[in-house]
């Protein structure tokens, strides 16, 4: 048995004692406390919308492209802000790569455009 | 820092991507003139080809780069290094990544001639299409040409996802569905286990440079090798995914037979090029000093492969998955020729190179007889085959007698170049066990030749190939039949191909 | 100067070729005249390419390179014209063109009479690569193209299923022994670096120790028992019957399935190194006697002829395992000519009784059809070692090697003495069978003699069977002479010297071979009832020879059934049942798409584990323990 392995050793004996823990108070919790359910206690959300059928259910599909282009803009924004923080240091070649990056979304939104991907009608 | 200097590019080796780019950018403009212009279909697909051929024109560019830099001196060092590790050392210009390229570019140019009536049928959505091959083709090259685990991964992700959507792309069919959603499932699951696989090598190892893995590894006496080592088994599992090794294969017969039959042949050969340029890249230049421990791994896998590749595809009826079968027992074969380390680098771009041609043309014959856009190819289908389309015939047993390792074709050259350096790495049993699966394998080939040549024909009448298909699939045949005869060019060229 | 030595493999190729393309329009019989010119044209350029030999003594020939293919292994298309090349060229030729004008014959009327001589032309080429190739990559080519050509032909009835079924099996018996034969060229390579012939027997000494050597020439063996129909592997030929009757002469009889001889003697010297050579033998002695049995009991005339086929290469076996090369090829040659006769007189009998080939309804044909009465009854006497004629000399040959090895030759030759008076036994039964007694025709059967195209060739063959054996006497060795240069690095086994010995050897096998001839003339030159008493007397014993021992229902049971139980049961339940089967449930649940994608969740999860994830784990945890990381 090596060192590394022994190391890891430790890391099961936490991990076996935060599962007991859990255990534990879970089972005494539900041992010592009253229990008294009504409909309105059973609900996954006891306050606002009830919810109304599975939650399986289908969704109009058009949600499906605007929910993807959010991600990508999202997705955009997350590799901009850190670029934008080092601007001056990377230079002329961190611009053109931020904007060859940028473009290539812009062809993506144009297509979807082009191809009427947002047109509700 | 001066405002000068700021606004100076930073010099940057293009000509070690400028396939990519022409790939990439030409895949965009395809999209955007599409739809703004509506062109014809058959001027879209002939402006793929202009792109594939101008790629393959800078490839041929860096071919003779290479070949300059293969007589660099020591005082021309760091000029050399520049050139050769442009981007940080994230992209390499060496024969490995420019013959990959070759293969690449080849296996896409004849897949989109053999393909075509696919793209045809597919109507306002050839271009998507046209740009999704492209984009796979950079992936895969990328892979090729890459030294850095992160590029690889990008590269497999780039070319994987594309080839999911081609997959599906005849969307109106349940099976085009079906096929794409299990590859797109397995395979994430496969990039996964990558990705898994390169985040313990950089545990192991500090690094995911594949130079500087080598040189890490080769200085000290590693501290934690079973991260590394589970490291190396994650990448090479990843990798077996991609070229449909068993035990990792069961997606390929299934999308073989799933996916449109126009677009199959190029997804089965371009996956596996990519992989195997991957998997040589990062077994060849990372690890080269644990040889005797992946060795019998890859060896495992590839014996693996070969036995139920060519023992399964016996029983098949449907001549789509009987090629997804012989395709795991193909990769089993290469793999054959990868357990002898960079020695073998040469006869497994030669196998490579050979089989995906034939692949292609064979798939490309397939999708002649039933049809670019369906699913599946009963055997049916291919009885008298030779009384109703002598051509489409005559091909498909030139390319199936090379897949069989007929002397006289590729394929017999090919068998005999991994089976020898197998040999003498010392993998005697690897390599009866190669010739056990070969045997065995002739045997589905032949069965559809028979059907074809010695069986009543149904009534089916089959149209007529276009002028590209005819071209296309002549040309796979013809190079399989040139290459049997004279393999001499393409094996110094090959034997080149190893990797910085 | 023998340069154009490549005409002999490009003459029948460029007839396939031509046949191919125009047969059809050529029709018959020009189609057939075509093949039957493209062989005798080649069988005249091997022969002006021989003269050097017989002028100049000691000429070994030379390599004719042809073209350069993969130069680095000594793989290119060249040819060793030399005189063992020369002679199986001649042998091929000359049988291959008499059998091709026999064909147009036969053939006639067949609606694929071009496509016939196609294959046939084809054959050829093959046969003629794989004898005249200067390497073993070429060698190993003509190895899978005749065999291709082989099934192609054997099947090429193939409307009848049985045609069909013996084709494949006679395809998968020969995979079995290419699968010896490319290992075996394998340990040759790594052990050489070269597959050229140049670079290797002259080398064997130097290079290869007697483990190795006997190694390869086990492997060589394997190949060759599948080519050559020997134990284990020699149950394909009988059902090879089933192709049409010259393709059984020319391809089963007299050319490939000599191959695994031919084989033999070429790599003399790498079976001199090591000690396979006596396995040959052996197991060509077990073939013998083992095949003449069953031949005994056949009533099928051509099982009969097939049966004696294995038998004889069983002969020839014995003489190259034990080092009597030259008296190998020696019966090979003399065996192509009185063989071939045997078949193609058997196909002039099917011709001309409708393509009865059972012997039980013959009878009585001497009258009939005499040129193929004579000429198959000299035949049949060559075949019994009736001197002066062919057979004699040539079996007396391997029979002396034998003899004189000592030790374990002897029981050989003891072995060969007994099926030479087999042999003897059951030929003669089948001619009386077919040509003598009372007519048992079916009705309607109105035997005819063939037509000229096809006995000439049998008289020829006759001519043949009655003198080839004075090629190589004890009194004059010609053969031996023409031969030696091509031996010159192995030393060669003689039968015994001096004429003394010779005459008792001569005398005792004679003896044997005129004791079988007699006791099957005396018992089927007489009314059946009598036939049948005497089979009676051996109990079940002719019930086992007439079932050929049931060798195929034990292959069937032991190997072909659970051969395809395993194929199916990886496919089916391994592949499809495991990983397949989550697979497909994923496609059901796309297809019942929307309220039950639950399924395709929970099933992703659940069969993920099966495939992929026990491969991986299997491929780490084995790695991690082989790789010393723990």
């Amino acid at each position: 048995m090596s060192q590394y392995f022994q190391e890891y050793i430790t890391v099961g004996a936490f991990a076996a004692v935060g599962v007991l823990l859990v255990l534990a108070i879970l089972g005494v919790a539900s041992v010592i406390r009253p229990s008294n359910p009504t409909p309105a206690k059973k609900l996954t959300y006891e306050c606002g919308v009830d919810p109304v059928g599975s939650g399986w259910s289908q969704t109009y599909v058009r949600y499906y492209i605007f929910g993807l282009l959010f991600v990508i803009f999202d997705v955009e924004a997350v590799f901009i802000f850190p670029w934008a923080i080092h601007a001056e240091a990377l230079g002329i070649g961190g611009v053109i790569a931020i904007v060859l990056f940028m473009l290539t979304l812009v062809e993506g939104l144009v297509y979807a455009i082009k191809k009427g991907v947002l047109a509700w009608e | 820092m001066t405002f000068a200097q700021v606004l100076t590019p930073p010099s940057v080796g293009w000509i070690a991507i400028a396939p990519e780019i022409v790939l990439g950018v030409g895949a965009a403009l395809i999209l955007l003139f599409d739809v703004q212009y509506k062109p014809k279909r058959t001027h879209l697909g002939l402006a793929t080809a202009a792109i594939v051929a101008t790629a393959f024109a800078f490839a041929i560019v860096q071919y003779d780069r290479v070949q300059t830099l293969s007589q660099a001196t020591a005082d021309q060092a760091a000029d050399f290094v520049a050139t050769a590790f442009p981007f940080d050392a994230m992209i390499v210009l060496d024969a490995n990544a420019v013959f990959g390229r070759f293969a690449m570019l080849l296996v896409t140019g004849l897949g989109l001639a053999a393909g075509w009536r696919l793209f045809e049928r597919l109507g306002a959505r050839a271009a998507e299409g046209l740009a999704l091959m492209l984009l796979s083709a950079t992936g895969f090259m990328f892979m090729a040409s890459s030294t850095h685990l992160m590029m690889v991964f990008l590269g497999l992700e780039v070319g994987s996802i594309a080839l999911y959507v081609l997959a599906g792309i005849t969307r109106e069919r349940t099976e085009s569905d079906e096929a794409a959603i299990k590859y797109f499932l397995l395979g994430s699951v496969a990039s996964a286990v990558f990705i898994y696989g390169v985040a313990l090598t950089y545990a192991g190892s500090g690094s995911m440079n594949l130079l500087e893995i080598q040189g890490v590894l080769a200085r000290n006496i590693f501290t934690r090798p079973a991260v590394l080592l589970i490291g190396i088994a994650l990448m090479v599992v990843g990798m077996g995914f991609k070229v449909s090794a068993a035990p990792f294969h069961s997606w390929a017969p299934d999308v073989y037979q799933g996916a449109p039959g126009g677009i199959v042949g190029y997804m089965a050969a371009a996956a596996k090029i990519g992989g195997f340029a991957a998997l040589i890249r990062i077994l060849f230049t990372a690890f080269p000093d644990f040889i005797s421990t992946w060795g019998p791994l890859v060896a495992g896998i590839a014996a693996l492969s070969m036995l139920l590749g060519s023992t399964v595809a016996l029983v098949q009826d449907d001549i789509r998955r009987m090629l997804g079968y012989s395709g795991v027992a193909h990769a089993g074969f290469i793999l054959t020729g990868v357990v002898a380390g960079g020695a073998g680098t040469g006869e497994v771009w030669f196998y490579l190179g050979v089989y995906t041609v034939q692949l292609v043309g064979a798939f490309g014959v397939v999708a002649a007889v039933t049809g670019a856009a369906t699913s599946g190819a009963g055997i049916d289908a291919f009885r008298g085959l030779s009384k109703r389309a002598p051509f489409l015939a005559a091909t498909f047993t030139v390319l199936l007698l090379g897949m069989a390792g007929l002397p006289l074709t590729s394929g017999f050259v090919a068998k005999f170049g991994v089976f020898t350096e197998a040999w003498q790495a010392g993998y005697e049993w690897l390599v009866i066990v190669a010739v056990l699966a070969s045997v065995i394998a002739f045997f589905f080939y032949l069965r559809v030749i028979v059907a074809m040549y010695m069986e009543e024909p149904v009534d089916e009448a089959v149209a007529p190939p276009g002028i590209s298909v005819r071209a296309s699939l002549a040309l796979a045949s013809l190079i399989t039949i040139v290459i049997g005869i004279v393999p001499g060019p393409l094996l110094s060229l090959a034997g080149e191909a190893s990797p910085l | 100067m023998t340069d154009f030595v490549w005409l002999v493999i490009a003459f029948p190729l460029a007839g396939a070729v031509l046949l191919h393309f125009l047969g059809r329009r050529l029709g018959e019989p020009l189609a057939g005249i075509i093949g039957t010119l493209a062989a005798a044209a080649a069988f005249v350029v091997a022969f002006v390419a021989a003269l050097p030999f017989i002028v100049e003594e000691g000429n070994h020939g030379e390599t004719v390179m042809l073209w350069e293919w993969m130069p680095a292994i000594g793989a290119n298309l060249e040819i060793t014209w030399d005189p063992l090349a020369a002679v199986m060229a001649l042998i091929v030729t000359g049988v291959g063109s008499l059998i091709h004008l026999f064909s147009v014959g036969y053939m006639h009327g067949d609606e694929r009479f071009a496509r016939f001589f196609t294959y046939l032309n084809l054959f050829l080429a093959s046969m003629l690569t794989l004898v005249l190739g200067g390497n073993f990559a070429m060698v190993f080519l003509g190895w899978e193209l005749v065999g291709l050509c082989s099934y192609l032909l054997i099947s090429f009835w193939y409307t009848k299923p049985s045609a069909a079924a013996a084709g494949k099996k006679a395809f998968v018996v020969n995979r079995i022994g290419d699968f010896g034969f490319m290992v075996g060229l394998m340990l040759v390579f790594t052990n050489f670096g070269t597959l050229a012939f140049d670079g290797i027997f002259e080398r064997v000494p130097e290079i290869l120790d007697g483990s190795t050597a006997t190694a390869i020439g086990l492997l060589f063996l394997v190949g060759a028992a599948g080519k050559s129909a020997q134990i284990p592997l020699y149950v394909w030929l009988p059902d090879a019957m089933e192709g049409p009757t010259p393709v059984s002469a020319l391809i089963h009889a007299a050319t490939m399935v000599t191959a695994g001889v031919y084989l033999v003697a070429r790599s003399a010297t790498i079976f001199a190194a090591g000690d396979a050579g006596i396995v040959v033998a052996v197991v060509g002695a077990l073939t013998a006697l083992w095949a003449a049995s069953i031949a005994i009991a056949q009533s099928d005339i051509k099982r009969v002829l097939a049966y004696s086929t294995v038998s004889q290469l069983g002969y020839m076996f014995i003489a190259v395992g034990l080092g009597g090369y030259i008296a190998g090829i020696f019966h090979l040659m003399t065996h192509a000519f009185f063989k071939a006769l045997l078949f193609l007189g058997s196909g002039s009998v099917i011709h001309g009784m409708h393509e009865e080939q059972d012997m039980n309804k013959m009878g009585g044909l001497l009258e009939k059809m005499p040129v193929t009465g004579v000429t198959m009854g000299i035949a049949t006497l060559a075949i019994a070692g009736i001197p002066p004629l062919a057979g004699f000399w040539s079996k007396d040959e391997i029979l002396g090697v034998a003899f004189e090895y000592g030790g374990v030759g002897i029981v050989l030759w003891v072995i060969g003495l007994v099926t030479a008076l087999i042999t003897a036994f059951y030929m003669t039964r089948q001619w009386f069978m077919v040509f003598t007694g009372e007519p048992r025709w079916e009705e309607g059967v109105d035997p005819h003699e063939s037509p000229r195209s096809m006995t000439v060739p049998l008289i020829v063959l006759a001519v043949l069977s009655v003198g080839a054996g004075f090629l190589n006497t004890p009194f004059r060795l010609t053969l031996e002479h023409f031969l030696e240069p091509s031996f010159e690095l192995v030393k060669v086994a003689h039968p015994p010297e001096g004429l003394g010995m010779f005459a008792l050897l001569a005398a005792i096998s004679v003896g044997a071979g005129i004791a079988g001839a007699a006791m099957a003339g005396f018992v089927y030159s007489r009314p059946r009832e009598i036939w049948e008493r005497f089979q009676g007397g051996f109990g079940g014993l002719w019930e086992a020879w007439q079932a050929a021992y049931r060798v195929d229902d034990l292959y069937g049971a032991t190997i072909v059934t659970p051969g395809r139980k395993l194929s199916e049961r990886m496919a089916f339940d391994f592949d499809a049942g495991g990983i397949d089967g989550f697979v497909n449930g994923v496609g059901r649940a796309v297809r019942s798409a929307g309220a039950r994608t639950r399924v395709l969740q929970t099933g992703l999860v659940r069969n993920y584990g099966v495939g992929f994830v026990a491969g991986l784990l299997a491929v780490v945890i084995w790695l991690v323990i082989a790789g010393g990381g723990v």
